[in-house]
């Protein structure tokens, strides 16, 4: 059977312009793939599963650790800010220049995927120092993480915690959630020394979370001297021991500025507050109770940080000490600032506003 | 399909043109739009010259195909130059044949 000639025009124009359409069909999807690759894929994700974070800072040395997916090696350098350079082994940079900011940066594959900064110890006993005071934050929730942006956007030296690191106990599968994730910021900037508080205790002695924290002494106990302050932290309620070990330290430390760091706030009378004025620390930072409390106890500065994240509970729990000159029920963190043989305290919450100052 | 034809030629004509005048980033955008061109109308005219078949006249329209995504891609300085006069003589070929 003979085809039409018009038929057969028209069947060939319909198959010129389905031809047409197609290609251009083709290159729109190309087209489409190309750019969501290119501009809408996000990076590929962080294989750091905790850290870097920063856990001892001495005049001349730092240690960072971390955790990353597949034991991929990590590249560590540093920049200082009078241009000298540094690079790592085994998480440790050493041969740093003291009173100096530097900028790390860490690699996996080539490629840097995380970086911080920190300052080295000054030498001077006369040089500025600021750091801050957190204490019952272990809770994960969205205060923590706002207190965690507030003392990151701080640029603290050190931090130090007044223990209950981790809620409702501090177990290391709960330690991403209630310590790293939320204050991964200000860890990377900075070392946090933490004390421990019953919270921590309840599990395993409070081992995993000096193992995670990579603490310099057991039960939380230790020293940290930082230029012109020394902070003895002494645990969730020092027995006689501590309290002789803690004297012996502040005895031969010869920083101008001392403070203790203890879990449940000292009363008057007690034996360990005796022995902290007796040896001239400047403030003794607490936690325990769910509010920021400034109290003068026996003649010494007692300031309790239990603001952290973790919420008041029950108010009949969380009542205002008798005698103390301000107590708060917000949530926040203390801002300490020791410059020009003075010593600024300031209580912010966790919109930043400064609801407490005292300088000593 | 004298059109298509003519269309695939101005094409690729225009592209050798904008590649010998223009400098770099300004020749980008003709060369696209040539390479667009022989791309989309090579495939209707490689359709067209399929029923009924001739060899030659398929042969090059089909070329404008690879050649049209060819500047579509862009490359080294030199390949737009060559691969835009690869097509002006392609689709010239059928032309002087006739």
């Amino acid at each position: 059977m003979e085809a039409d000639p018009r038929t057969f025009r028209r069947l060939r124009i319909a198959l010129v312009v389905v031809s047409m359409l197609s290609a251009l069909l083709v290159l729109v999807i190309a087209g489409i793939a190309f750019y969501w690759k290119t501009y809408l894929l996000e990076a590929r994700g962080d294989p750091f599963t905790r850290g870097p974070f920063i856990t001892r800072l001495t005049t001349d040395s730092a240690q960072l650790r971390w955790r990353v997916r597949d034991d991929a090696p990590v590249e560590l350098r540093a920049v200082g800010a009078d241009g000298s350079r540094a690079a790592a082994g085994g998480g440790r940079f050493s041969g740093l220049t003291p009173g100096t900011r530097y900028a790390w940066t860490a690699a996996v594959g080539g490629v840097v995927r995380a970086s911080g900064s920190f300052h080295t110890a000054p030498v001077s006993r006369g040089a500025p120092v600021g750091f801050c005071v957190i204490g019952d934050y272990g809770s994960g929730n969205d205060h923590e993480h706002a207190i965690g942006r507030l003392l990151a956007a701080q640029l603290p030296d050190f931090v130090l915690t007044a223990g209950d690191n981790s809620y409702l106990f501090g177990a290391s599968f709960l330690l991403d959630r209630n310590i790293f994730r939320p204050l991964r910021a200000v860890m990377r900037n900075a070392p946090l020394f933490a004390t421990l508080g019953d919270h921590d205790l309840f599990w395993r002695g409070g081992d995993d979370v000096e193992q995670a924290l990579d603490l310099p002494g057991e039960d939380g106990h230790y020293a940290v001297h930082y230029g012109p302050v020394t902070a003895v932290l002494m645990g969730h309620d020092p027995s006689p021991a501590t309290v002789r070990w803690a004297r012996g330290e502040l005895q031969r430390s010869t920083a101008p500025f001392e403070f203790a760091v203890v879990h449940r706030p000292l009363q008057s009378g007690s034996p360990v507050l005796r022995m902290l004025k007796a040896e001239g620390v400047s403030a003794v930072f607490a936690g325990h109770l769910h509010r920021y409390e400034r109290r003068t106890v026996d003649g010494v500065l007692n300031l309790t940080v239990g603001t952290g994240g973790q919420g008041p509970g029950d108010l009949e729990f969380t009542k205002r000490t008798p005698g103390s000159e301000v107590s708060l029920l917000d949530y926040g963190a203390l801002r300490v600032d020791v410059a020009g043989g003075q010593v600024r305290y300031r209580f912010l919450d966790e919109r930043g506003r400064v609801l407490d100052e005292v300088n000593r | 399909m004298r059109t298509l034809r003519a269309v695939l030629l101005i094409a690729a004509a225009a592209a050798l043109l904008a590649s010998l005048l223009l400098p770099r980033p300004a020749v980008f955008a003709p060369l696209a739009l040539a390479g667009l061109v022989l791309f989309v109308v090579g495939a209707g005219s490689a359709a067209a010259e399929a029923f009924p078949f001739r060899r030659l006249p398929f042969a090059c329209s089909a070329a404008a195909i690879p050649l049209g995504l060819l500047l579509l891609v862009r490359g080294p300085d030199l390949m737009p130059l060559a691969v835009s006069a690869a097509a002006t003589a392609i689709q010239l070929a059928p032309v002087l044949r006739r």
